[in-house]
């Protein structure tokens, strides 16, 4: 199920783009990225648009009165805010919920990229085994596997006088950090839980994909970077970017 | 309730990330060679390179003697002409053992790993890497050649030696005939797909398998191409030889008997699975495994089935003749590295599996 319908169809979209783009894998990872994201642009639409109604509850006046009037009994409050939350149509992981679409993604894109890099007989065994008949296998295999100062099958450092730097890992949590800040929504001044929230996100998951980004194939960590891209252009394109999030006072 | 969700989602993105990132799976299936004599055979899987004793499967000696999970050995251990025994590993390293033991006798650090098993004559030892290097060395393990040989890909075959000719298969579409003493290009064959098996050299022609469906057959003086037969599937393996017709399988599952003049196909059956390795040719019998795990003895003539053996696991290496013994080296759960079986009757001699330690 898994191997059918998210790892042969991405690699073989991926192999189809490396062949129109005249065997160049790293530009057939950021097409495929764009691609993606187009594709999951209904989901972000979506996830954007639950975020707003979430914020716009948290400031409505029935949210503070039912906060005032159950502040000593959690599970009171958390039964009329759930009431509320069907009352007004919201749902509490709407914007939640659009974010985890991404992890299959990632995963069947690493898994992707590393079967098409196979380098060794039992991985290239496989990969003989996953392409479609349109692809021109022949021709293909083995890919070219380098971009740029790149071995997008390995993790990426780029030497400097001696000193192995790892260039694409900076980038991913420099990008992932942005598009975290640029992307959160204000939280309500007497919501400290979420302010909470949001400022663990915007540590963690830069360096938590950082960490993905040194650890394993390169290729995996040029889709972050890319995705990351992706979704700020898509984000301003609809108008929803608010570059002054980036100022320390919004910290 | 959010931060658990967000917690339980990044640990599996990276338990997933690292589960398919292939450092816990073998890369590659086992690597079997016979010494001269068809008394001793040498498996390298994993961890270590196993010398058995062909009589009854009991271990001789391992390398090293306590596995070193830093150290990967696939490629089948070659034996030189002076009685040493060599392995490259997945470390980049050539090793040269002592048959008999298993002592170290010298070691050679390349640049990359070793896939294919090194080809060892009377004056040198030529170890095909993963870089695409042919390094070319004496028999104590020193460069012989000013700098190595370099193809564009990988190169996972053992080369061949003609009579004045090294024939080399690339993983870059191409064979190449190199001048054995200095290493330079005498002639080099463009092919439509990647050449991952050695070529069989056999009175002046060479017949090879590619990943462009086919089994090519080539002039070894000039690299003219003669003949090309389309197979169904990609072919990995060396074509051989018995009676005037050429044997081997394709990954989609054919096995196919040509004609050696021409190419033709005589014959081909479809077994019960993809087709890695090179078949062994008995007297009148021809062996080949598949990926399903089922070992065939057929009838060189007509393609029928004498008999079959099944493990419950796969079989991706050659079968090899030892006296009346045929030895398959199959990957299986219970982690069984080598089963003899009487090669007449299919019956089951012996099994080997090494001790967990």
């Amino acid at each position: 199920m898994w191997e059918t319908f998210i790892i042969q169809p991405m690699l073989n979209t991926l192999l189809w783009i490396y062949t129109v783009l005249g065997q160049n894998f790293g530009l057939s990872i950021i097409l495929f990225t764009i691609l993606v994201r187009l594709i999951l642009y209904p989901i972000t639409a979506q996830q954007q648009k639950s975020a707003q109604a979430m914020q716009d509850l948290q400031k409505s006046k029935e949210w503070k009165d039912i906060q005032k009037k159950f502040k000593d009994d959690k599970e009171k409050l958390a039964a009329a805010q759930m009431k509320l939350y069907q009352e007004m149509g919201v749902s509490p992981f709407g914007s939640c919920l659009p974010s985890l679409v991404q992890f299959p993604i990632i995963i069947g894109l690493y898994q992707a990229v590393i079967r098409a890099l196979a380098d060794t007989p039992l991985p290239l065994l496989n990969l003989s085994k996953s392409l479609y008949p349109f692809i021109d296998t022949a021709r293909l295999i083995p890919l070219n596997s380098h971009f740029l100062w790149m071995d997008l099958g390995q993790p990426e450092r780029l030497q400097v006088f001696g000193v192995s730097i790892p260039v694409l890992a900076i980038l991913v949590v420099i990008t992932t950090y942005l598009q975290t800040k640029l992307m959160a929504m204000p939280s309500t001044g007497d919501n400290a839980q979420a302010a909470q929230m949001t400022g663990m996100m915007n540590v963690y998951m830069p360096l938590m994909l950082g960490y993905f980004a040194y650890a394993y194939a390169s290729g995996l960590a040029l889709y972050f970077v890319a995705s990351n891209i992706m979704t700020v252009v898509q984000y301003a394109a609809m108008g929803k970017l608010d570059w002054s999030k980036l100022r320390p006072a919004n910290r | 309730m959010k931060k658990i969700l967000l917690l339980i989602s990044f640990s599996l993105l990276a338990l997933s990330l690292s589960a398919c990132s292939g450092s816990f799976a073998p890369t590659s299936w086992p690597g079997l060679s016979i010494d001269p004599a068809g008394e001793t055979a040498f498996v390298a899987y994993q961890n270590a390179v196993y010398a058995i004793d062909v009589k009854n499967g009991s271990l001789r000696w391992q390398y090293p003697q306590k596995a070193e999970r830093s150290r990967t050995f696939f490629a089948p251990p070659a034996y030189a002409p002076d009685g040493s025994l060599l392995a490259g590993g997945y470390d980049k390293v050539l090793v040269s053992l002592d048959p008999a033991n298993g002592q170290e006798n010298w070691q050679f650090t390349a640049n990359s790993r070793f896939v294919g098993a090194p080809l060892a004559t009377e004056k040198a030892i030529y170890a095909p890497a993963a870089d695409g290097t042919l390094y070319a060395l004496d028999l104590t393990g020193a460069p012989l050649w000013e700098a190595p040989f370099k193809s564009e890909k990988a190169l996972w075959a053992t080369p061949v030696l003609g009579i004045d000719a090294l024939y080399v298969s690339s993983l870059d579409h191409t064979l190449y005939a190199l001048n054995p003493d200095t290493g330079s290009v005498l002639w080099r064959a463009a092919l439509d797909g990647a050449l991952n098996s050695a070529p069989l050299l056999h009175e002046g022609r060479l017949y090879v398998g590619t990943f462009a469906q086919q089994i090519v057959a080539l002039d070894a003086t000039s690299g003219e191409i003669l003949w090309v037969t389309p197979t169904d599937g990609w072919v990995w393996a060396t074509p051989q030889l018995l009676g005037g017709r050429l044997f081997v399988g394709d990954v989609s599952g054919t096995f196919y008997a040509l004609d050696l003049n021409d190419g033709s196909v005589e014959w081909s059956i479809t077994p019960d699975g993809p087709i890695t390795s090179n078949a062994a040719t008995g007297e009148d019998t021809v062996y080949f495994t598949t990926e399903s795990g089922t070992l065939y003895a057929v009838d060189p003539a007509d393609g029928a089935t004498r008999w079959t053996y099944a493990v419950e696991g796969q079989l991706y290496t050659a079968p090899q003749i030892a006296g009346s013994n045929l030895l398959i080296a199959p990957i299986t759960k219970e982690n069984t590295l080598l089963i003899a079986l009487d090669a007449q009757q299919g019956t089951r001699r012996w099994t080997f599996t090494p001790e967990k330690k």
